[in-house]
């Protein structure tokens, strides 16, 4: 029983998070976390350029925004993206993590606290080690850890730390990742 | 830059330092958002060396000042100068030009600062456009500790380069570090931004909230509230704002009730500014 799906990217992880968009079924039924690393003052543009080829709904949530099946949700610029008790999304503007607000760690950490078990967590290609703290957490907590294949990331930094500090559930090229996800819908 | 703290305080301790701290100063951390609660609690303990939760329940018991210090330090401070140079623009361009045709001076009220940047682009925002002495600001704090710091100028060199970056996007008619004291990492701004800035402490019921405002600048701040301390404060700052003044709120932060419950016009979305209707 699955409650949500996490991805987290940075460099060279658009591309993937586009396929992985456009390849989901229109009827997905489960929320999708998105915190990928972007310029924190362009606040418009990256949501819309998503939003164009994927197959479900992608938003730019507000703070406390209730969450909901078959919706993505992509961490604004310039704020951290957390889950909150009772489902709903809280934006914060604390402190960068890894220099980087969004943090992905934080989304993830915060998504594991509240779906614990019921969570699949994905980091894909990326120049930062960012990521990397929260899907260990996420697999402590009982959550699905995959990493997407260093061989395919443009830039491995970000899943090879992953990959360092995890024993992950499922080290995947995107097309396996857009397989599994298939699956659980 | 933070790294994710290590000491992870439980469910248990959580209620527990919420209720010595209900007890001790009447004061409710359950006002703010939840997930916010814990992150913030644990960074608290770290910052003072404290070993855990226990460690925190203690200082609060026997050091009746340190509470105006936990405040400082739990409430999450502004990020940078000049967040969002879009909204400084705006407001520069059209929204203070226009509320300077009304009669009388200029009330502009940040609530609830936690830090002074916010305070400090507005303060230069009017000294560069000789809006100084037809403007007087108010801005309000949980904390007499924050009050202390904002007045004393301290300002974190990390921030200088984004809150610069800012500062030309906007872009102001200076250099930003004409406004500031730079030692090495350690930095301060210039007092006499500050000096005419009417400080007001208040309680998390928002009690000494002034009235007569024509601009609330309140960004960033309702995204820590629970939706319980968030209907309070904005029923005191829709109650404090002239008709015909501006409410502006973090562009991630919308109030429906806002326009539903108070006849707002939302004026900018994107921008999240609202304006009281003329009655």
């Amino acid at each position: 029983m699955i409650k949500a799906i996490v991805i987290g990217g940075s460099a060279g992880s658009f591309q993937v998070i586009t396929k992985i968009l456009s390849s989901l079924p229109k009827n997905f039924p489960y929320p999708v976390l998105l915190c990928l690393h972007r310029l924190k003052h362009v606040r418009s543009g990256f949501v819309e350029a998503l939003a164009i080829k994927s197959s479900i709904q992608v938003v730019e949530p507000v703070d406390k925004e209730q969450i909901k099946p078959g919706i993505a949700y992509l961490a604004p610029a310039n704020y951290h993206m957390f889950v909150e008790l009772g489902n709903r999304i809280a934006l914060s503007t604390e402190e960068p993590v890894n220099h980087s607000r969004p943090s992905i760690d934080l989304t993830f950490i915060t998504a594991a606290q509240a779906y614990r078990e019921k969570l699949v967590g994905i980091i894909l290609s990326g120049a930062n080690k960012d990521g990397a703290a929260g899907l260990k957490k996420l697999k402590d907590l009982g959550g699905t850890a995959i990493v997407q294949d260093p061989q395919e990331c443009q830039v491995k930094t970000m899943t090879e730390s992953s990959l360092k500090l995890t024993n992950v559930d499922y080290v995947l090229n995107t097309n396996q990742i857009i397989e599994y996800l298939k699956k659980l819908s | 830059m933070h790294s994710v703290s290590k000491y992870e305080i439980g469910i248990v301790d959580t209620r527990r330092v919420v209720q010595t701290i209900h007890d001790l100063f009447g004061f409710d951390l359950k006002d703010f958002s939840l997930t916010s609660l814990k992150r913030r609690l644990d960074h608290v303990i770290a910052v003072f060396n404290l070993s855990d939760a226990e460690g925190l329940i203690q200082i609060l018991k026997s050091e009746t000042l340190f509470f105006e210090e936990f405040l400082r330090e739990y409430l999450v401070e502004d990020t940078e100068l000049f967040r969002d140079p879009s909204l400084w623009r705006i407001l520069r361009d059209s929204i203070i030009p226009g509320l300077l045709g009304c009669n009388g001076t200029l009330k502009i009220l940040l609530p609830a600062v936690s830090s002074g940047e916010e305070l400090v682009s507005l303060a230069i925002l009017l000294r560069e456009n000789g809006w100084e002495k037809d403007a007087q600001v108010y801005a309000s704090a949980f904390s007499g500790s924050i009050i202390k710091q904002v007045r004393q100028g301290v300002f974190d060199m990390k921030k200088f380069e984004v809150s610069d970056s800012n500062y030309q996007k906007l872009p102001g008619k200076s250099e930003l570090s004409k406004y500031l004291k730079i030692s090495g990492t350690s930095g301060s701004w210039d007092n006499s931004l500050t000096e005419r800035v009417q400080f007001i402490r208040h309680s998390h019921a928002f009690e000494t909230i002034p009235r007569g405002m024509r601009l609330i600048l309140f960004r960033n701040k309702l995204i820590y509230f629970s939706p319980g301390l968030e209907d309070r404060a904005l029923g005191v700052l829709f109650q404090s704002l002239m008709p015909g003044g501006y409410l502006i709120t973090g562009n991630k932060e919308t109030i429906s009730r806002a326009t539903i419950d108070y006849g707002f016009h939302l004026v900018d979305k994107s921008e999240s500014i609202y304006k009281k209707r003329i009655e």
